[in-house]
């Protein structure tokens, strides 16, 4: 065991270079660098050129490049080209912004999907399988910023039930219940688009796992149809969901850009694409580095966590 | 002995292995499978009758409708000229989404095609080639997954000149991973079959039985994954255009129709709900359809 998790991690450090030049070069090769963005758009050719000396955007792309992964090595995640802060600060301000927006609405959607998908499955074919059938393929199907101005439309602007935007009320102080309604509609339109995915698989791993042999078998022993269910098909059942949870991190990380941008929210998404845009390299390169090794990380635990429920799998 | 005997025995006989379905994996037994599944069928029709009227739509309704502005007008409700009504400059709203509907149902489709095709060719290279090319092939769909899909698409799309053919070629280039690994995973299973050994014993060339051989039993997941992967990029375009990364205004996509329309959700509701739904509608009916092709083609999966 182990040994496996060592190994699996040496064999991600190639990866984790391969994604950080390969990010690099994105930024290098495209037109424009951010000098062009970072100082006043009055600046005269003779200032932006030495504002990219400055910043040391004239170097070769090695040495730049070198520059970035060598502060890496030494524990510093350098200095954000645009807003002149150590990207650490930045990041920091705005991590726990993101983990509460996808921690609660992986929690909900999880909470959601597994009972969901457990009757659809034992009821196949009834009235509840076939709404819920409906319904995930609509939730699947219904872009997320689509989605997230509606909700605005119903419970901003017709019910007045929550705020459109933000994180909390502007001009007041940080206030629990205030930043709560901030939160419902955001972790909603996730836990929505989140659920309708997951439901869909719970239901056709418990399916799966109910036309299993020992199924039967447990049932013509005579045991209870609960215990059968939950002791013998339920824990089986997980297995995929397991797994999924570990590989939806791209996802996850996908709806948090788009949500974050919709409702405002200052999280990591948000700013992933206004650094983009302006060619802030070393804030870009650490958020891709952040969420790569969140993926490798994500597989690794998927596959530990699968040897855990299941003993026949060998690592 | 023995016991392998009789199956090769039976193998060679019944020609190449029906890998999908059972023997009968003739187009009409196909066919009728499909048309039996109405979600199918209703999928289709919707898709194509999307694509007439958005493709058709220099016919009957002319592209300056798109930019013709009606200053006196702004926000007119949805009304029977009108069926979408108009937007901050008096623009029909009806024609700015039939035009970017086109834009977008083609970016989507045409960016799909080159990535199935991508992903078919290194799939099949990496899957029947093995060796360094493998595992050249293999490292690349690693590292392009180790990226969030949405990130990698906002990153080039940001350093790329926004243009449709920038958004179309992003999309092709990048998401085809997922396709070449389901490939490869057929040519690796598919190679090791008597009849592959057959056929290279009767002295077929690699190529022919690349693409007589196995590709023709390949071909269901293409198609399937082929067909989910432009209901993928309908909802990628849109959501890069959303954020202000792709198909740039004046120009119409459904995305940025809808980054427009956030902005006056308060008076004009009407903006934001229509090209919504149609994207709605759309990925919906793509991957319906999707479900009923796996369903026809091959049978054994769900």
């Amino acid at each position: 065991m182990g040994r496996f998790i060592v190994r699996r991690l040496l064999q991600a450090i190639p990866l984790l270079i391969g994604i950080s030049i390969v990010v690099f070069l994105m930024i290098y090769l495209a037109p424009g660098d951010a000098s062009q963005f970072a100082i006043s758009e009055r600046a005269n050719e003779q200032q932006v050129q030495q504002y990219r000396h400055y910043l040391g955007l004239d170097l070769p792309w090695y040495r730049q490049y070198l520059r970035i992964v060598g502060n890496w090595g030494h524990g510093n995640l350098g200095t954000s080209l645009i807003q002149r802060r150590p990207v650490s600060s930045i990041i920091i301000q705005r991590l726990p912004r993101t983990v509460e927006l996808l921690g609660l609405s992986t929690l909900f959607s999880l909470l959601l999907a597994i009972p969901i998908g457990i009757i659809s499955a034992v009821r196949q074919y009834s009235l509840a399988d076939h709404t819920v059938t409906v319904l995930s393929f609509v939730g699947i199907a219904i872009p997320s910023f689509w989605l997230a101005i509606m909700m605005i439309l119903l419970f901003s602007v017709k019910l007045h039930w929550f705020p459109t935007s933000g994180t909390q009320t502007i001009g007041e102080p940080f206030n629990l219940v205030d930043h709560l309604k901030h939160l419902v509609m955001p972790v909603t339109v996730l836990t929505i688009v989140q659920t309708a995915g997951w439901s869909r698989y719970m239901r056709s791993s418990m399916l799966e796992v109910l036309q299993q042999d020992y199924v039967r078998t447990a049932h013509a022993k005579g045991l209870p149809a609960r215990r059968v269910l939950f002791r013998h098909a339920f824990r089986n059942a997980l297995m995929p969901i397991i797994t999924l949870l570990g590989l939806s991190l791209p996802a996850l990380v996908g709806g948090a850009i788009i949500t974050e941008q919709i409702f405002a929210w200052n999280g990591l998404g948000q700013l992933i694409v206004t650094s983009a845009s302006k060619r802030d390299t070393p804030v870009v390169m650490t958020m891709v580095m952040i969420s790569a090794v969140a993926i490798v990380i994500g597989n690794l635990l998927a596959d530990i966590c699968y040897r855990f429920v299941d003993p026949r799998i060998q690592l | 002995m023995e016991k392998t005997l009789t199956p090769d025995l039976e193998l060679a006989a019944s020609g190449p292995l029906p890998l999908f379905g059972e023997r009968e994996h003739k187009p009409t037994s196909v066919w009728r499978r499909f048309i039996r599944n109405p979600l199918a069928i209703v999928a289709l029709v919707v898709l194509a009758s999307l694509a007439i009227v958005s493709f058709s739509a220099p016919l009957w309704l002319p592209h300056d409708r798109v930019l013709e502005q009606a200053r006196g007008e702004t926000f007119a409700s949805p009304s029977f000229s009108h069926p979408f009504g108009r937007d901050e400059y008096g623009r029909d709203a009806f024609a700015r989404a039939v035009y970017g509907g086109r834009l977008s149902l083609w970016i989507a489709f045409s960016s799909a095609v080159i990535a199935t095709a991508i992903g078919t060719i290194l799939g099949m290279t990496a899957g029947y080639l093995g060796g360094w090319s493998d595992v050249v092939i293999d490292r690349l769909i690693e590292l392009i997954l180790t990226i969030p899909f949405l990130l990698l698409l906002i990153l080039a799309a940001a350093v790329a000149h926004p243009s449709a053919t920038s958004i179309l070629l992003i999309l092709g280039l990048f998401d085809w991973p997922v396709l070449a690994r389901i490939v490869r995973g057929e040519f690796i299973s598919l190679r090791g079959r008597d009849y592959i050994e057959a056929a290279r014993a009767s002295g077929c060339s690699h190529w022919r039985i690349v693409w007589k051989h196995i590709l023709p039993n390949a071909m269901a997941p293409i198609i399937v994954t082929g067909t989910l992967i432009v209901a993928i990029h309908l909802t990628s375009e849109a959501a890069i255009s959303f954020l202000g990364l792709g198909i740039q205004p004046p120009t119409p996509s459904w995305g940025n129709l809808l980054t427009n329309a956030q902005n006056y959700v308060i008076s004009a509701p009407f903006l934001a709900i229509f090209p919504g739904l149609l994207i709605l509608i759309t990925v919906l009916a793509v991957n319906l359809l999707g479900d009923g092709l796996r369903d026809a083609l091959d049978p054994r999966q769900r």
